[in-house]
């Protein structure tokens, strides 16, 4: 059986950076393991740019840089098998892979989970209507448009202001198509501003705030939809139907982190983010088994995945190579108006020398700011003009001592 | 040429009929208006093998269920279709339901099912601890199971081609005309001759009956589809008491290891409406949650409707066309037509033998090979098959673990679509619901197919996928 010391599942910015750091934190044999043809993930598919201004300090695309992780993953000797799947991961960390030459197992020293998310199908929200084709998750579609080079309509409503589905409104008015109305259930967009702004003001497509597609129609091939307002509680208020024809509906409506992997295993979960719960070493509750990037909880900006997960490959190293401290860990819980707190545990040491923490808001908040207390004296502030869901909120935390922490949103005096 | 015996319709009816037929030596056709087999009712229904109690004792449906029940564990073995035994439990919340069961059990009884049992609250609760507790006891019919209805139309239909049937697709009968010696068929785009004709054409087959006053009423289904996930919240089918309009919503594991919820009953004058609503998802949710409480729906990955070709005749029609000896109608089957299919292909086959059909069998009879569903294999069978086919340890569809070598065998074994893909292998049908795998599967049929990816479709017509090429 081939020996690792530390196996990276997923080749994405999350995984890349990951390998990198653990390679550089000792780790001998790092082995990336990616269910696609490239390195890259999702980023190859996203060639819109906006990537790497976190981390590079320039405006590159998805694909140049997925090309900077790929070089410096080559450049660090890691080893790198595509189009293999990870079919198990055992509870003593061998993992079993499958590609065209066989069924495999590897011994892991530590396994880093960066597998991605997936979006959320229209089962899910169990859109009402008829099952002809010219359904597609935005994440199709940009992958039929900017891998394939296949369009996949021609008439265009987009469900769901998310960003993939803010992004693909203006790529498919790029390639020809028209996109009549993107439609948010929400009252206010779940994208970045800037997406807003570049994709769909600029382009006047319509945005349809706390509005919902509330019936699909149409035989063999999408031929149109019904859109409805929707009251506070989300329900469609009768007499505000209207009808748009429209040969395609794409789909932005939330992402689900992938975690299946993880099923059998045992590991603590936390609902809120959709991923593993994780100390500040982005270690689950199952030894030697971390996870970052969008499998742990779905970020905003790819730099945040990767930044996120250099902690993990650098611990998953630490682990492997048995140079870890085992120290108290304390809980981190959300309060009045958080959701999505990560990491979840932190350990006093850490937060000595100062821990990097995302959390979101669960609405839109105006003259508020966030507070981080030691159970009831505030350590830290986070003051910004308003906040929203979509935009995760990310602080370094840094304390001598702490019992319990809570974070949450107060009202500004 | 002349055929001895056209099928109209490739459902489970007319699939199981084809097979049947085809193990004689008969010329033989089979005709659907659609691009695959099992595109209407088969494709969208519960899946259940009814133990047989429901249906009036002396009915077709109460001795074709039985009879058909006891058939298909043969037959789901000759045609390689996953079946599963179960057994279903029928769940009585008061006193006055518990009397329904007892009427139910002697009925039962009378249509000849074995293993029927009433269960009070305790037994039941412990066969299945999440039901919910204010029950007061349940029938209990270990005969009932779970089966892949479309895998077993696709099946028959398949085997029936390997002998010899030759199958048309996207082929309209719009009507049938008996001459002397043999009948016309005038479809969309042919003609058709044969001596003998068996009408299986579901929710269409009044149209082609011949009588007058037959009519049927699509009664439509809206079901739910939850996650693998969530698979071992029940493992036997669980019934509500029934009313006049049917069984009720069930709640049952597929064979597949998913959880199916549904359906709801409704009229539609519209023979092609699988529109769902939210008032029937919604009712469905309601009803489940009420037999098994901590249900999750939140994992659902789909919702479809399908439709029940109600007649009003209340039971099976399957009998010769008005003053025919030649043309035989297998109409208005609805629930328990899954279950009751293997008993209809029989019944059919004395019918034509009764008619004058020489019935000679061939000398030899092909089962179609056996499919290669990796995930069920174990690790030395897979290792050795990706060794022998290196496209078997390519995964296309993530979520179900489907690979590219099955995939393709599904294509050689006659899916022309997305969709026939799907149902033959499972492609597309896990919880992403074919969002990573659907570009793959495109380019897979464009290339064993020889045709262009815009060309490729969900399930024939104008469901095309692709509108064009990038600027």
């Amino acid at each position: 059986m081939q020996k690792v010391d530390v196996l990276v599942i997923g080749a994405g910015p999350a995984g890349t950076a990951a390998a990198i750091a653990a390679k550089e934190a000792g780790a001998k044999e790092v082995l990336i393991v990616e269910r696609g043809d490239r390195i890259g993930g999702i980023l190859n598919q996203c060639i819109h740019n906006g990537f790497g201004l976190q981390l590079f300090g320039e405006e590159l695309t998805g694909p140049e840089y997925a090309q900077r992780y790929a070089d410096k993953t080559e450049n660090a000797g890691i080893e790198v098998l595509l189009q293999t799947i990870v079919l198990k991961i055992e509870k003593d960390r061998s993992v079993l892979l499958q590609n065209t030459t066989g069924i495999f197992q590897v011994s892991c020293g530590s396994v880093i989970v960066a597998t991605g998310c997936r979006e959320r199908p229209r089962g899910a929200i169990n859109i009402p209507g008829s099952r002809p084709s010219g359904i597609f998750s935005a994440g199709t579609a940009q992958k039929l448009v900017n891998i394939k080079g296949y369009m996949p309509g021609k008439n265009v409503v987009i469900l769901g202001s998310g960003d993939i589905g803010l992004i693909m409104a203006r790529r498919m008015t790029l390639e020809g198509a028209r996109v009549l109305a993107v439609c948010e259930i929400m009252p206010y967009s779940s994208g970045l501003k800037r997406n807003i702004v570049q994709c769909l003001e600029s382009f006047d497509i319509p945005l349809h705030l706390s509005t919902t597609v509330t019936k699909i129609l149409g035989k063999e091939r999408v031929e149109r939809v019904e859109i409805s307002a929707v009251d506070s509680s989300f329900k469609p208020i009768d007499g505000t139907q209207r009808i748009i024809e429209c040969d395609t509906l794409l789909l932005s409506v939330g992402l689900i982190p992938e975690n299946e992997l993880l099923d059998g295993l045992d590991i603590e979960m936390d609902t809120t983010t959709g991923g593993a719960i994780v100390n500040d070493k982005m270690e689950t509750s199952a030894q030697g088994i971390f996870a970052c990037g969008n499998c742990l909880h779905v970020h905003d900006l790819a730099d945040y995945a990767s930044l996120e997960a250099e902690i993990a490959g650098k611990n998953a190293a630490l682990f492997t190579l048995e140079k870890r401290n085992h120290t108290t860990e304390i809980p981190f819980l959300a309060g009045f108006g958080i959701t999505g707190i990560v990491p979840q545990k932190v350990s006093l040491d850490a937060l000595k020398n100062g821990v990097v923490i995302s959390l979101r808001v669960k609405q839109p908040f105006e003259n508020s700011r966030v507070i981080i207390k030691n159970e009831n004296k505030v350590i830290k502030e986070v003051r910004e003009q308003h906040f929203l869901p979509g935009e995760m909120i990310r602080f370094t935390l840094k304390a001598d001592n702490a019992e319990i922490l809570i974070a949450e949103v107060i009202k500004n005096d | 040429m002349i055929y001895d015996v056209v099928i109209i319709g490739s459902g489970v009816v007319g699939g199981l009929a084809a097979y049947q037929m085809s193990k004689y030596d008969l010329k033989i056709a089979v005709l659907d208006s659609a691009a695959e087999s099992a595109t209407g009712a088969s494709c969208a229904n519960s899946g259940i093998l009814h133990a047989g109690y429901d249906a009036e004792e002396g009915t077709l449906k109460a001795r074709l269920n039985v009879l058909g029940n006891s058939l298909m564990d043969k037959i789901c073995d000759e045609l390689d279709v996953p079946i599963k035994r179960n057994g279903s439990l029928l769940i009585a919340f008061s006193k006055e339901q518990k009397k329904i069961i007892e009427n139910l059990y002697n009925r039962g009884i009378a249509n000849g099912v074995t293993g029927l049992d009433i269960l009070n609250k305790k037994e039941t609760l412990e066969l299945e601890p999440e039901i919910n507790p204010e029950i007061v006891a349940a029938l209990y019919a270990p005969s009932a199971g779970i089966i892949s209805p479309f895998e077993l139309a696709i099946a028959a239909v398949e085997t029936a081609a390997l002998n010899g049937a030759e199958l048309f697709f996207n082929c309209e009968v719009q009507s049938i005309i008996e001459e002397k010696n043999y009948i016309t068929l005038n479809c969309s785009n042919n003609q058709i001759k044969t001596k003998y004709v068996i009408n299986c054409a579901g929710v269409n087959a009044d149209k082609l009956s011949g009588i007058e006053d037959f009519r049927i009423t699509p009664r439509k289904g809206e079901y739910l589809l939850l996650d693998k996930k969530n698979s071992n919240i029940v493992s036997h089918t669980i019934f509500p008491c029934p009313t006049e309009k049917g069984k009720g919503i069930l709640l049952a594991p597929t064979v597949h290891g998913n959880i199916i919820l549904g359906p709801t009953s409704t009229y539609t004058s519209d023979r092609e409406d699988v529109e769902t609503s939210a008032a029937g998802i919604e009712a469905v949710v309601q009803q489940c949650m009420h037999y098994v409480p901590t249900l999750e729906v939140k994992g659902t990955i789909t919702s479809f409707a399908g439709l029940r070709a109600s007649s009003n005749k209340q039971d099976f029609l399957i009998d010769f066309a008005p003053n025919s000896t030649r043309q035989i109608n297998a109409a208005g089957i609805d629930s328990p037509g899954l279950t009751a299919s293997p008993a209809i292909a029989l019944m059919l086959e004395q019918m034509l033998q009764k008619a004058g059909l020489a019935l000679k069998p061939k000398p030899v009879f092909n089962q179609r090979e056996r499919v290669i569903h990796m995930n069920e294999l174990s690790l030395q069978q897979r290792n050795n098959i990706i060794k022998n086919n290196p496209a078997y340890g390519k995964i296309i569809c993530r979520c179900e673990q489907i690979s590219e070598g099955e995939i393709i065998d599904a294509i050689k074994r006659g899916a022309t679509t997305v969709d026939g893909v799907k149902r033959r292998v499972r492609a597309g049908m896990g919880r992403c619901q074919g969002s990573f795998c659907l570009p793959s599967v495109i380019e897979i049929l464009a290339r064993e197919l020889n045709i262009s990816p815009e060309q490729v479709t969900k399930c024939g017509g104008k469901s095309i996928y692709i509108t064009g090429t990038n600027r």
